[in-house]
Parts: C-alpha cells; sequence; structure tokens
C-alpha cells in the first residue's frame, strides 16, 4: 500500500516537473516594438472559431488573410492564427493577450462572437487595430460581405435550372449573415421564376455533420432536386451527390468535394477588405470607426461547373452579376414582404444597409421561420 | 460469466486464478477497438472527410444511451434507433408543421437525452440496475 503511495508521488511530481520545463522552454525572444512602416514588418494576429482549414468558413478568412498579405508582400510567418477560440469571455481574453504579448499590430475576430469581447479589450492596447467580422461595434474596425448578391445569382441559375418551382435551402444557425443568405438566394429564384419557393430547413449547429447530411436528406426526400447551403462541412454535397441531386456549395470552393453535384460555390473573399485594413494600419490612416459592408468582387461565386451547367445560364448569371454591381438589379428595393405578409419595403424604396445587415425576416417566398 | 464477475467482483475471479488485470485491460482494449470502429464509420462510410470536432456532441447522448438501456447492449442499439429517430423527426417536421420555431425541433433529442438520464439514475432509480459494481473501483491484490 505504502508503495503505490509512493510511485503515486512519484508520477505527480514527474508530470509536473515536465509541465514546468515545457513552460521555460516556450519563452521567446523579445520581438523589436517600435514603429513599423514598412509592411515586411506588420504582424496579424486571427481568432479562428474552428480550425483555420475546416473546409468553411474559418478556412475562408484564413486564405483571404494570406492572399492579402501575399499581394502587400507580407512574410507567411508574420500571421499567427490562434485556433479553437471559443465565443466566451475568457477564451477571447487569453487569446487576444496571447496575441498582443506576440506584439502583433492586427488583431482580426474571425466570427461575429467574439465582437463584445474585443469590444471591450481593445482599449487596453490602443497600438493593436483590431478588425471584427459581422456588424460595427465600438472601438473595432468592421468588415462583412453582401454575401446576399452571390447567393441572388446562386438562386437565379438554380430556379432557371430547376424543373420544378420548389428549391431547398439546407442552413445551419438563424444569424443575420445567415438569413441574408437565404433571402438573397430566395429572391434571386423569384427573379427567375416568380413561383420560385425556398423549402428551408435548419440544422440549428454552426458544425454538425451528421445534422447536416440530415437536413438535405430531408430536403431530397421532398422530391427537391436543387438545393443552396450555409453549412462548413462538405456533408451536403456529398449528400447531394449521392442522391443525384444538385447544389450550391459555400464558404470555399466545394467542387473536388462533389464535383458531380456542386454547380458553383459561394466564396467569402475578404481579400479586398483585409488589404485595405492592413493598409490603412500602415499608413497610420486606420480608425475604428471603419466599417466594411462590400459586395462585388467580395461575394463571387466560383467558376461554374462546365457539366453542370449550360453556357446559356452561365451567361445569363454573368449578365445578373453585373446588373447588381452597376445598381440596374436592386435587391432589396420594393416592394418587399416577409413571409407572415409584412410589407418590409414599400414599393419605389430601398432597404437601408443598416437593415440588411441585420436583418430578421424570411422574404415572402422562403416556406419556413426564424 | 467472468466478464460479469470482473465488473461485479473481481476478487472473485482473482480466487478462481484469473488475472484481474489483463481481462480487465483487454476489454477496455477490445471496448476502444469497438470505438474506433464507430468513430471510423463517421469518417469513412458516413462521409468521406474528417475535420476537427465533426462528432458534434454526439458522445453525449451515447453516454445518456447506456443508463437508457440499462447496461443492455440489445436495448442500447433499440435506443440508438430511437435517439436518431428523434432527430430525423425534427428535421421531418420543419417542413410539415411550419409554424414552430426550428430551434425547438433542434432541441428534442436533448430533451430526450435529459428525460433518459433523470429516469434511470438517482431517485427514480427504483430496482437494482444492471451497472456493474466495481466499475471504475481501481483493484488491489494486496488490499482485499
Amino acid at each position: 500500500m505504502k508503495r503505490t503511495k509512493l510511485v503515486a508521488i512519484f508520477i505527480v511530481l514527474a508530470v509536473v516537473l515536465t509541465l514546468l520545463a515545457g513552460c521555460s522552454g516556450e519563452k521567446k525572444p523579445e520581438t523589436d516594438g517600435g514603429d513599423k512602416l514598412d509592411y515586411s514588418n506588420i504582424k496579424i494576429g486571427e481568432l479562428a472559431s474552428l480550425v483555420v482549414n475546416d473546409g468553411g468558413w474559418c478556412q475562408a478568412t484564413h486564405q483571404s488573410l494570406v492572399a492579402a498579405m501575399k499581394e502587400l508582400g507580407i512574410p507567411e510567418e508574420n500571421l499567427i492564427p490562434i485556433e479553437n477560440v471559443a465565443e466566451e469571455q475568457v477564451a477571447v481574453k487569453n487569446a487576444y493577450d496571447a496575441l498582443v504579448a506576440e506584439g502583433v499590430d492586427i488583431v482580426i475576430g474571425g466570427s461575429a462572437g467574439y465582437a463584445a469581447f474585443l469590444s471591450d479589450l481593445a482599449p487596453n492596447n490602443p497600438d493593436v487595430v483590431v478588425a471584427q467580422q459581422g456588424d460595427k461595434v465600438d472601438n473595432l474596425i468592421g468588415y462583412q460581405i453582401r454575401n446576399y448578391e452571390g447567393m441572388f445569382v446562386a438562386g437565379y441559375i438554380s430556379a432557371l435550372m430547376a424543373e420544378s418551382d420548389k428549391l431547398g435551402f439546407a442552413a445551419s444557425m438563424s444569424e443575420a449573415s445567415v438569413r441574408a443568405a437565404i433571402n438573397g438566394y430566395a429572391l434571386g429564384a423569384r427573379y427567375a421564376n416568380p413561383d420560385a419557393k425556398i423549402q428551408l430547413v435548419w440544422s440549428n449547429s454552426w458544425y454538425d455533420v451528421d445534422l447536416e447530411t440530415q437536413s438535405a436528406q430531408t430536403l431530397i426526400n421532398q422530391g427537391i432536386k436543387y438545393l443552396a447551403i450555409e453549412a462548413s462541412s462538405p456533408a451536403i454535397p456529398q449528400t447531394c451527390q449521392e442522391n443525384g441531386v444538385y447544389c450550391v456549395g459555400y464558404n470555399v470552393d466545394m467542387h473536388e468535394l462533389a464535383p458531380k453535384a456542386v454547380m458553383t460555390s459561394f466564396t467569402w473573399n475578404f481579400t479586398p477588405i483585409f488589404k485595405d485594413i492592413i493598409t490603412s494600419v500602415v499608413e497610420g490612416t486606420a480608425s475604428a470607426d471603419d466599417y466594411y459592408y462590400i459586395g462585388g468582387e467580395c461575394a463571387n461565386l466560383t467558376k461554374f461547373n462546365d457539366e453542370l451547367v449550360p453556357a446559356d445560364i452561365q451567361e445569363k448569371a454573368a449578365q445578373v452579376k453585373e446588373d447588381i454591381v452597376s445598381g440596374k438589379i436592386n435587391i432589396y428595393g420594393g416592394e418587399l414582404k416577409d413571409n407572415q405578409g409584412n410589407v418590409l419595403v414599400a414599393d419605389g424604396e430601398t432597404m437601408s444597409d443598416a437593415d440588411i445587415n441585420q436583418q430578421r425576416f424570411l422574404v415572402e417566398n422562403v416556406i419556413g421561420t426564424w | 460469466m467472468i466478464l460479469r464477475s470482473l465488473g461485479e467482483n473481481p476478487s472473485a475471479i482473482d480466487s478462481a486464478g484469473y488475472s484481474v488485470y489483463a481481462q480487465r485491460y483487454s476489454y477496455v482494449i477490445i471496448g476502444s477497438i469497438l470505438m474506433a470502429i464507430s468513430g471510423a464509420c463517421i469518417t469513412l462510410s458516413y462521409t468521406n472527410f474528417w475535420n476537427e470536432g465533426m462528432t458534434g456532441g454526439k458522445g453525449w447522448i451515447a453516454y445518456a444511451l447506456v443508463g437508457f438501456s440499462g447496461w443492455n447492449p440489445a436495448k442500447a442499439a433499440l435506443g440508438a434507433l430511437l435517439f436518431g429517430g428523434i432527430s430525423i423527426l425534427g428535421m421531418n417536421l420543419q417542413v410539415y408543421l411550419t409554424g414552430i420555431p426550428s430551434q425547438f425541433y433542434g432541441m428534442l433529442p436533448y430533451l430526450a437525452t435529459i428525460i433518459a438520464l433523470v429516469l434511470t439514475t438517482g431517485n427514480f432509480r427504483k430496482k437494482h440496475t444492471a451497472e456493474p459494481a466495481a466499475l471504475c473501483q481501481p483493484f488491489d491484490r494486496e488490499n482485499r
């Protein structure tokens, strides 16, 4: 009995010593502080809610950041991503403090849930600029993409290709940018076919392979042949491929995952935004009042799958995209009703950016609740 | 029989001449193999990719299933079908009963988990359960 206890004490001591040794070993030499006007000295920290190669949202942010840095001539090792940062106060604070200790100039909050915590933390280090995805929040530069522009085109081609009026949408959690994607898709489908209806199914999870598969399967069982998704995993495109139906990928290019099902993918191209933010930081013109809410090249669809989308539809889609950018198509122009029958925008008027960005409705031809 | 007594009263099989450690370790290894197969099923059969956190909290439902089934593998298999059915039911209800917020349906499997846990543990556990008495009890030969 005594021997067992001794052994136990020895093991605990060994573990503690190993941990202590690990801590002291990780001390790094102080990074050179001082003024940086040169791009190559800029250090950027990134907070990711999952891993940066998650095949979805985090990967889109990360890839954009890497591309922006490359174009500006910032070495890739100057990017310090912290993965799996939970959307809660302690986790965000720890990650933020670690990045500040590493001497970063810019922190990118890659998930909307960090906003409130980073807003409180940012004033502690005025030298570190914090850019946050989502709505405009005090003390942070905000950035968001008008994803509905890309999704409008996606809905447009789906409705042109579908034989029936019913399209499907497998969505994750009810959040404003997700609703914007759904409504964009629905409005685009209606632009092509006034009778188009979108059946919506929520998985109520940001990342759940099982639920996402089930949500797609539910829609497919309804006889729906074309669906859009707002989900991070490859589960839905693969389910579509197995069932011989088609979908529009989301977040990143999903073509490789299901080449026989993915017609095109909506991708978040944050690169132009990140380039602007980094440039403004280097030039010293960055202000916490800055807000980027951009569509156009930021909200593109990837190259169409030639085997699935006929050339004439591709041409029509390009025309629609052009018309959106030129303002000829006013996606949130009146008259616009929600699916409860309320008038959202009167005839001849346009919804304000603030209302679009924080939308709390589903448009008329969406079947479902938010 | 050896497996039963290993769980209920390891001293008994020790007296019978079996090695408690060898038996326990081999069952842990067999159990781990089964778990690994079920994990491989998700990445290789159900979908064909891997990503961090892709089980999405299913482990908790599996844990609830153990209590729910009263440690009976056949009942556990039935229970797994039931839980799976409840979550698919939620998806389909979103299509057929559109008036109710989808979050309510998303809650159903977890609600079932909580009810199962409450009913199978604590004060609701009227009769003797099949939970092995020696579960998580270290076996120490010197200390019998």
